[in-house]
């Protein structure tokens, strides 16, 4: 056998083969004996093949046990841990909340309590506020729970002199409040750190140093998906830092806040030498995706038998310029439709009755919408119908937002975690890793190309029509389906040089019949 | 078996086929015997008293529970799994059972059964006499036991 054609796993005999082994040899040494079921040599062998499994099931074990990608639990831990230490426990959110205070001022202290919805939370910063400004603190208490919304009112346990006793949570740049508490490492979480610090051993001060130090979330708390650098992106011995983080939930936003990339800089500067590392700001970038969708034999189709919008039947015609789109909307339930590119020639009109879809992004699903009642040919000014629930009232679609046809298997419950089609594609997007910051590089090597560097299975920064169809396919629910928007590849747009790296995200998603 | 020559004796590479030594006369080997009292096999002084395999087989069949070595569950009777000592039914019952547990053997054929004989001598006890013939070596054993604490 040619050793390329070998298996790559240690093969073990089994039970019966061991016994069948045993009785061989048996038979060399007394061929008059008889070794067929029932007697003594038979049973020795059947007995001495059970005693050997164990063995053999230890040695299959020890041998994918060198693979830290096949092991869990007190394995991959005993494994990782001398390399990356402990698994991370849980975290608290972190962010800040603005005071009031009397005329000169409160000084609040680090450690200092508050209490927001029963959780516990602590300042930061020792230092002498003005009313009005805001004071960074932490979650005492840990987990998912402890993410609060902006606006949300606290209370000082015991307020400093000159201090008002309650406060609310500030925005941040995004509009969330308190974010990045999550619960303990899970084992794939551990995994995916452990392998990555194989790939880019840390040490020395070089760019994986810095990247580990930035996703030490153990020391400065703030709840770090993933930090990419770009080294040398101003020069030799410079180093910026863009972070991506694990987001409250699927399709929540992953974009830190500045809070928390002062936290995380502070704490990697402090451990380097100076001027070194600098931080760079992530921003998002929205990306609107359009598939087209056959459902399979074990997925409820689409709802209507002629589904509308249908995908343009001129071939010629490209879907990004006769995409029918939200040209305004007024409220959840009335809103005017058009064609991007205000061409109705040969374009089937909405009519009372047809159930449409948008895409929610705010709750990862599709909600649906039953036109009542269409004025115009084009624009068409859409009201819908809202008995029986036949239409979702709360959402209110985006305008330039892409209309799909509805299909049950677009709905998806938030924290569902069974394969989705919406789902599929969220995960697949939140696995994505920032752009470039320059267009063209010194060589072939690092030099300010972004670290980890990305494949389409390390962070990548490009939508690729093999991974997006790949995200979209389930089997039996997904008979065949087919990117058509945007346009693939489709790279992360190049951000600024040592200031800002672009992250892909997902603003708007529609399916369409093949 | 042959005769190599490495070099000097003989041409290098030449390897001329020896004469065969005179065919042995060889006597079948024996099995232990198994003693059902000490679960072992019988014998003394380090030696094992021998029997015929066949005969091995009848007595691992008969003496040995079904199910009881759990490597090879299929090995032995089912006589303990009578749930009531019927003087009426207790006789095909024990038959049955019995040509179960040697089926092996009188499918092959290598053994004949003679006669069972099936007898409560009292509450409680199950006597089983078992008369074979070993068709290799055509002799007639008489197997017979008491199997106890029946209910």
């Amino acid at each position: 056998m040619p050793i390329d054609n070998l298996p790559g796993i240690l093969t073990t005999t089994t039970r019966d083969k061991e016994r069948d082994r045993w009785l061989r040899d048996y038979e060399f040494h007394c061929p008059t004996d008889s070794v067929a079921p029932g007697g003594q040599p038979y049973i020795q062998a059947s007995t001495v093949a059970d005693h050997m499994m164990p063995l053999y099931s230890d040695a299959a074990k020890l041998a994918l046990a060198q693979d830290p990608r096949q092991v869990s639990g007190a394995q991959l831990l005993t494994m990782l841990s001398p390399l990356i230490g402990e698994k991370l426990g849980a975290i608290g959110a972190s962010g800040a909340v603005t005071i009031g205070a009397s005329t000169g001022g409160t000084q609040i202290f680090r450690g200092d309590e508050l209490i927001i919805n029963n959780l516990r939370y602590r300042a930061t910063e020792t230092k002498l506020y003005q009313s009005g400004q805001i004071v960074p603190i932490e979650g005492i208490d840990t987990g998912p729970q402890t993410n609060q919304r902006a606006g949300t009112a606290a209370k000082w346990s015991n307020p400093r002199p000159g201090c008002v006793m309650t406060c609310t949570v500030t925005s941040q740049q995004d509009g969330s409040g308190l974010t990045g508490g999550h619960d303990a490492e899970t084992d794939d979480q551990y995994r995916t750190r452990g392998l990555q610090a194989m790939r880019n051993p840390p040490g020395g001060g070089n760019d994986a140093q810095v990247r580990a130090l930035a996703e030490d979330q153990s020391k400065h708390g703030v709840a770090v998906q993933r930090a990419f650098t770009y080294p040398a992106i101003l020069g030799t011995g410079s180093t910026a830092i863009a972070l991506v983080m694990s987001g409250d939930s699927l399709g929540a936003s992953r974009i830190p806040t500045s809070t928390q990339v002062a936290t995380v800089v502070s704490y990697v500067t402090g451990q380097l030498p100076p001027d070194a590392v600098f931080a760079a700001s992530t921003l998002s970038y929205p990306v609107d995706l359009t598939f087209r969708i056959q459902w399979g034999r074990n997925a409820p189709g689409w709802v209507d038998l002629v589904p509308w919008p249908s995908y343009p039947a001129d071939p010629d015609t490209s879907i990004l310029d006769q995409a029918i789109v939200v040209q305004l909307s007024t409220s959840s339930l009335n809103f005017v439709l058009k064609t991007k590119n205000n061409n109705y020639a040969g374009v089937a009109p909405p009519v009372a009755g047809k159930r449409i879809a948008f895409y929610d992004a705010a709750n990862a699903t599709f909600v649906r919408k039953t036109i009542n009642n269409v004025v115009g040919t084009g624009p068409w000014g859409v009201n819908c119908e809202t008995s029986n629930l036949a239409s979702d009232t709360a959402y209110t679609p985006l305008v330039g937002q892409r209309v799909s046809p509805w299909s049950d298997s677009l709905a998806r419950d938030k924290y569902s975690t069974e394969a989705h089609v919406v789902r599929n594609v969220l995960q697949y997007f939140a696995n994505l890793g920032p752009g470039e910051q320059v267009n063209t590089f010194f060589d072939q090597g690092w030099r300010q190309r972004r670290q980890p560097l990305a494949s389409p299975t390390q962070w990548p920064n490009v939508l690729t029509s093999a991974a997006l169809t790949a995200a979209a396919s389930i089997d039996d629910i997904v008979a065949d389906v087919i990117p058509i928007e945007p346009t693939l590849p489709y790279a992360t747009p190049v951000g600024w040089q040592g200031t800002v790296s672009y992250l892909l995200q997902l603003r708007s998603m529609a399916f369409l019949p093949i | 078996m042959s005769q190599t020559f490495p070099g000097g004796a003989g041409p290098a590479g030449w390897d001329p086929v020896a004469q065969p030594s005179e065919t042995e006369q060889q006597t079948p080997t024996g099995s232990p015997v198994y003693e059902p009292r000490g679960r072992d096999f019988a014998g003394e002084n380090g030696k094992w008293d021998q029997e015929h395999w066949i005969d091995q087989h009848v007595d691992l069949a008969l003496f040995v529970e079904q199910g009881s070595v759990k490597s090879a569950p299929e090995v032995g009777h089912t006589l303990r799994q009578i749930q009531r000592l019927n003087p009426v039914t207790i006789q095909a019952d024990v038959e049955d059972r019995i040509k179960q547990a040697l089926s092996r053997l009188l499918e092959t054929p290598v053994i004949e059964i003679l006669s069972i004989d099936a007898q409560v001598p009292v509450k409680g006890q199950l006597r089983v006499a078992v008369v074979y013939r070993n068709l290799r070596t055509n002799r007639t054993t008489n197997f017979a036991r008491t199997y106890n604490a029946y209910r």
